[in-house]
Parts: structure tokens; C-alpha cells; sequence
């Protein structure tokens, strides 16, 4: 199985609450891969909206994004793009 | 300010959405159903986890539900919160922990969801960041949501605010879902316990322009009493409980010159648009017209800067008549609403009559003598509209001449529409009553108009897929978008128990439009879309991107449909209307609109 990892800096002005953190969550939810996210000494699965909150990652925070299974490679560059793309949010 | 400088009878508080609100207060008490049964039996297990997984399915479709409408009556950004409720619901871990509580520790649903929520609610609120925090409370709200089906009625346990009474809300803490179903217009002002100015109901009140505040007593829910005077002042924190007579007549005089400042601003921003066409910000021309079914609508319709009328129901005139009027009678009722539009018009003179559309869901008495009973065991699929002008040729003779007549003279363009078309063979023959007819006009020495357009609704699935076909034969097409949405999905729109189940739009009704605005395209021919859609603020411009030219609606949507065509160029809303035709599921497409 792949495995694909990267490191993902929140660059929008809240860090990851409830828009964002839901962004990541269907997006994560989109492929088979398993998907954890690391910020500091906490670690969530990717399709769990609470452990994504509960990961407290802020403005600036960088998260670690690692992916396992088929379309890992596919997992990480849509989270990564979503990243870049500052979460959809208008600023 | 210190507190000997508070004004008389009045107490610190936080201001948390600005102006001044005062009148009879409405004490809203929520409470949590107390749980009588909290265990269940080994053997129950299984069954428990199937009830909790319904109630959960139940709540999800409240909430995506929830999403729309706020989204609709506030904003997307207002709305967000109810998509984040949704995925909470499906959080793998939360249902996971509640699945594993009912099988080992013989749990009832209930009992284990609120223990796993409160768990998780706790552990949101011990997070620094203020907002994180506050989504404590929406994993609250959830569970609470998913506990009211469990326990059947699926009711809230809430003194339900009188809708009808304008009065200040007193409640301990207001959740989204709480606010999400508050009218703005009964609403004076929303005073809580708890709350600060991040929490969603701040949003909301804000976004709404509903005075708030927050801090107030705990005691004063159980001290006040319903209807009792109440003002406070949301810019500066002030809660009033007892008030002078000179108090109350001047934050009364204070809260109504508050409320004119806000609806002078709004109708600028209205007038703004009312003198200009429809337009994205490129300068792509978009017509928005007017659907009207009477002459007060044709007269709301130029007032409100409509550019046209794109659906006349001539129906206006049949409906509830026990005998049907003759064509002199028609020509009459036909001119006076005629002038009523073009008299006042300002933007265009077009417009666009729909021939009599009885049957299905409109039942006319009047008609029965001539056509017969309409008492059908399916009358949506039964003899309606064009059907009925097929068979009974002389009907629409003389509502065609009475039309034609009074288009000749009332300095108007008209055009003619014909309804629920399935087949081109109905085209042939309805344009070729409607040459003869206008022949017959002419020998009389009527003006007929030459350029008298002649179209039709497309919404039967049927004719959505020879749209293609259907193009040469007619001038423009009009997607009447909720009988499309109904054949398209098999779903009578007037069957409660089935609508729910579906979307305002669905992925199959939003590639159906494609089709037949591609057809449109192709063949030079105008596509319009009349109905519930066009007035949508989110779906309007995505259906312009489609390539739809036209869209008609209530009068009174027409200015926020011109303000949110505005809001992006035309390449922006055609991606976005491509995007959307990749959406798999009613979800799918939900999100995208975000």
C-alpha cells in the first residue's frame, strides 16, 4: 500500500473551525486511502469532523497529512490544492 | 462608563448585535427530554443501533434542510454551521463510541449519544481558541436533535415562540437550530444568559439585523413574565427592566427611527436595480422577467423593474368561474392587465402568455361543461394543457383571438407560450391552429403582429430530450422548472411525504436544463426558465451560465436576482454551472452552491 505524507500550512485568518475543518472532511472523505492529521502531539482521522476540530489547529499551524492506500498520491494533492487554496475562504 | 452613569432601571450587558429594541418580552424555556429509559435488554442490540441509525438519517435530513433555508433567508457563511452539524452526525469515531456503549454496556441510543456528545462537547471547550470552542455547543445541538426522533414524536421540547406577536426573546442560550427557525419580522430583539459575540446566533442576529445582547441573569427567565416591557440596547449593552414611561417612549421612537434608516438603505440598494436591466459584471445581459397571474401582478411586475413578463398564467381568469368567459369577455380582462404592464413598463414591453393551463393541480369547474369531468385517477399524467387544447380545438381558437386581439392594441409585444408539450406532432399542430387563427385575424382586419413569437414550456422529460428536435419548430423555449423537477424526479410536488425526500434541485433536473439550454443554443433560439429556481439568489446565475437567457419570477425576487447576477462575470457563473453538472448526489450539489 502507499503510503504519501506532507506538511500543509493553514494560511486562512481562523485556522481550521467549521468551514474549513468541513472542507477537509469531505474532501478526505472522497477516497478509499486512510488519512490521518497530525498537528503537534495530536493525530485524527481525516473523515472525523470532531477529531479535526479537536486537533485545535490554528491560524499559521502546520498539520501533517498522511495518506495510506491506492489513491493516496490523489488524496494528498486534492488536500494539498484545498491548503493552497487558503480553504475557499474570501479574504 | 461607570455604573453610577447607567441609565435608570437599566443593567450592564454584552452588546452583541447592534440597535435599539423595545416591547412585551417571550421567555423561551428549552429542555432537554428527560430519559426514562436508559438501558435496553442483550438482545435488543441490534434493533437499538438500527433506531439510533434512523433517527440519525432523520436529523441529517433536518439539517441539510436547515442548510438551504438559511441559506436562503441569511447567507451562505450563516448557513456553514449546518453542513458542520451534518458532519458531526457522521463522524466515524462519535458513532463508533455510541454503536460500542449500546452493544456492551446495553446502553439505549439516547443515553449513549448524549454521553458520547457531552464527552466531546467537553473536550471542544477546553481548546484555547475561543471559536473551537464554541462548536462544543453544536455537538450539543446534534444530539439533541437525533434524541428528539429517538423519542418518536421528533417534536422539540420548546415553548415555541408566538410567531405572530412582535416581542424580545429571553431564552438561557439560543442554538442555531433555534435561531435558524425564528422569523426576523416577529423578532425584536434576543437577550441570552450565555453567548458571546462569536456564537452562531450573534452571527445570525447580526446578519438579520436583530438587536442582541447577552449576559443577562440567569433569574430573569424565571422572574420576567411573558408580555411583560422589556428594551435593551444592543450597541451599548443595556437591558432595561423597568422603564419610565419617558424611557419607553423614547427607545420606542428610537427603535422605529432605527428601523426606517434600515429600510431607506435596503431600497437603495434596491432602486439601484430597479432601473437597470439584469446584467453580470462583465455586462452580459441576463432579461429577468416577471411570472404574473392578475392585473395587481402585472402592475408589481414594471413596478419592481421587470423587463417583461415571462409567464402570464392566463388561468387568471378561468379559475374559480362557473361559466367559462367568452373570447369578447377574454379580450376585455386581457387588454386591462396588457396595459397594466406596458403602461408602467420601463425595461421592455414583452409579454409572454402561457395559454390556459388547466388540469393536474388546477382544477377548473368552469371547463367540465365543455370538456368534461376532470376527475382523474392521475390527473398530473392526465388531459392537461396542450392535451386539452388538441382535443378541444375551439378553446384555444378563442383564447388565441382574444389574446391576439388585444396584443394588436395594447402597445405591447406579445408572444405566445404553449404547456406541457410532449411530442413534436403537438407543435405541428398547435402552430398550425395558431397560423390559421392569426390568417383568420387578418381577413378581419385585426394588426395582427408579424413578429409574434411563439414558444414552448418545456417540461416534461420528454420534451427535454427532443429539445433538440423541438428548437426548429418553435421560437423560444421556457423550462418551467418545478413541473420539470416533478416528471423528471416522479414526484408530485404537491405530496409532502415525497418532496421532502428530494432537493430544490436534484442532479438529474440540473442536467436536464443543460440539455435543453445546449438544444436552445444551437438552434438560436432563446431558452427561459420560469419558476421556483429562477428566483433562487444561489441558482439564478448558474443558470445563466447554462446559457439560459431568460429568467421570470415572482415580482418581487427580481432585484436580489439582478443584485446576485451582478455579483460575478459570466465566465465565473459558466464554470460554476459546469461544476455543478458533475455533482453525483442533492449533497453534492448543495455544497457547491455554498
Amino acid at each position: 500500500m502507499p503510503v504519501v505524507e506532507t506538511s500543509l500550512v493553514i494560511t486562512n485568518k481562523v485556522g481550521l473551525h467549521a468551514r474549513p475543518a468541513s472542507l477537509l472532511v469531505q474532501t478526505a472523505a472522497q477516497f478509499q486511502s486512510k488519512i490521518q492529521v497530525q498537528y503537534g502531539d495530536k493525530s485524527a482521522n481525516a473523515r472525523s469532523m470532531l477529531g479535526v476540530l479537536k486537533l485545535g489547529a490554528t491560524a499559521g499551524a502546520t498539520i501533517v497529512v498522511q495518506a495510506e492506500g491506492e489513491d493516496a498520491e490523489q488524496a494528498i494533492a486534492a488536500l494539498t490544492d484545498l491548503a493552497r487554496r487558503n480553504f475557499d475562504e474570501e479574504e | 462608563m461607570s455604573k453610577s452613569s447607567l441609565p435608570a432601571g437599566s443593567a450592564r450587558v454584552m452588546p452583541i448585535s447592534p440597535g435599539v429594541a423595545i416591547g412585551p418580552a417571550r421567555i423561551y424555556r428549552t429542555a432537554s427530554p428527560t430519559l426514562v429509559n436508559t438501558k435496553i435488554e442483550p438482545q435488543q442490540v441490534e434493533a437499538e443501533q438500527q433506531r439510533l441509525q434512523m433517527a440519525i438519517d432523520a436529523a441529517l435530513h433536518e439539517l441539510r434542510e436547515l442548510h438551504a433555508h438559511v441559506a436562503k433567508t441569511v447567507g451562505r457563511n450563516e448557513a456553514a454551521i449546518f453542513e458542520a452539524q451534518q458532519l458531526m452526525l457522521q463522524d466515524p469515531d462519535l458513532l463508533d463510541t455510541v454503536n460500542d456503549a449500546i452493544a456492551t454496556r446495553y446502553l439505549s441510543a439516547a443515553v449513549a449519544l448524549r454521553q458520547a456528545a457531552e464527552e466531546q462537547a467537553q473536550e471542544l471547550e477546553a481548546l484555547e481558541n475561543e471559536t473551537l470552542a464554541a462548536r462544543g455547543a453544536d455537538v450539543r445541538d446534534v444530539a439533541e436533535r437525533v434524541i428528539r426522533h429517538l423519542h418518536a414524536d421528533g417534536q422539540p421540547t420548546t415553548t415555541r415562540v408566538d410567531e405572530n406577536t412582535r416581542a424580545l426573546v429571553v431564552a438561557y442560550d439560543l442554538t442555531p437550530s433555534d435561531t435558524a427557525t425564528f422569523d426576523p419580522e416577529s423578532i425584536l430583539g434576543i437577550c441570552t444568559v450565555v453567548g458571546g459575540p462569536t456564537t452562531h446566533a450573534a452571527i445570525i442576529a447580526r446578519a438579520l439585523e436583530i438587536p442582541a445582547v447577552s449576559g443577562i441573569e440567569a433569574h430573569l427567565l424565571e422572574t420576567l413574565r411573558d408580555g411583560q416591557q422589556l428594551a435593551i440596547d444592543g450597541t451599548q449593552g443595556l437591558l432595561y427592566t423597568h422603564l419610565t414611561t419617558l424611557q419607553a417612549q423614547t427607545l420606542y421612537a428610537e427603535m422605529e427611527r432605527q428601523r426606517q434608516e434600515r429600510t431607506r438603505r435596503r431600497s437603495q440598494q434596491e432602486t439601484l436595480w430597479r432601473d437597470k436591466p439584469g446584467s453580470t459584471a462583465d455586462g452580459t445581459r441576463i432579461a429577468v422577467f416577471a411570472n404574473v397571474g392578475d392585473v395587481e401582478g402585472a402592475r408589481a411586475a414594471a413596478e419592481q423593474g421587470g423587463e417583461g413578463i415571462g409567464l402570464l398564467r392566463t388561468e387568471f381568469l378561468f379559475g374559480g368561474r362557473a361559466v367559462f368567459p367568452g373570447e369578447q369577455e377574454q379580450y376585455e380582462s386581457y387588454l386591462e392587465l396588457f396595459r397594466a404592464f406596458g403602461e408602467r413598463a420601463a425595461l421592455g414591453k414583452t409579454i409572454i402568455a402561457r395559454t390556459l393551463d388547466a388540469g393536474a393541480d388546477k382544477p377548473f369547474p368552469a371547463l367540465e361543461p365543455l370538456i368534461g369531468s376532470m376527475q382523474e385517477a392521475n390527473p398530473a399524467l392526465g388531459l392537461r394543457g396542450a392535451r386539452i387544447h388538441l382535443a378541444h380545438e375551439e378553446l384555444l381558437r378563442q383564447q388565441l383571438r382574444a389574446l391576439l386581439r388585444a396584443g394588436a392594441v395594447a402597445g405591447i409585444e406579445l408572444a405566445i407560450m404553449f404547456p406541457m408539450i410532449a411530442t413534436v406532432e403537438e407543435v405541428r399542430r398547435l402552430r398550425a391552429i395558431f397560423d390559421a387563427v392569426c390568417r383568420e385575424l387578418e381577413q378581419e382586419g385585426v394588426a395582427v403582429s408579424t413578429r409574434t413569437q411563439v414558444g414552448i414550456m418545456v417540461e416534461t422529460p420528454a420534451a427535454a430530450l427532443m429539445a433538440d428536435v423541438l428548437a426548429r419548430y418553435v421560437d423560444f423555449f421556457s423550462i418551467g422548472a418545478n413541473d420539470l423537477f416533478q416528471y423528471t424526479m416522479a414526484a408530485d410536488r404537491t405530496n409532502s411525504r415525497v418532496t421532502a425526500m428530494f432537493g430544490t434541485l436534484e442532479p438529474a433536473v440540473w442536467r436536464s436544463i443543460d440539455m435543453i439550454a445546449r438544444a436552445g443554443v444551437a438552434h438560436g433560439k432563446l431558452v427561459a426558465v420560469c419558476g421556483e429556481l429562477a428566483a433562487d439568489t444561489r441558482i439564478a446565475p448558474l443558470l445563466a451560465g447554462l446559457g439560459i437567457k431568460e429568467l421570470s419570477m415572482s415580482p418581487l425576487a427580481m432585484l436580489k436576482v439582478k443584485a446576485a447576477l451582478h455579483a460575478q462575470t459570466m465566465d465565473y457563473w459558466q464554470q460554476r454551472a459546469r461544476e455543478l453538472l458533475k455533482a453525483e448526489t442533492v449533497a453534492d450539489m448543495l455544497s457547491m452552491l455554498q
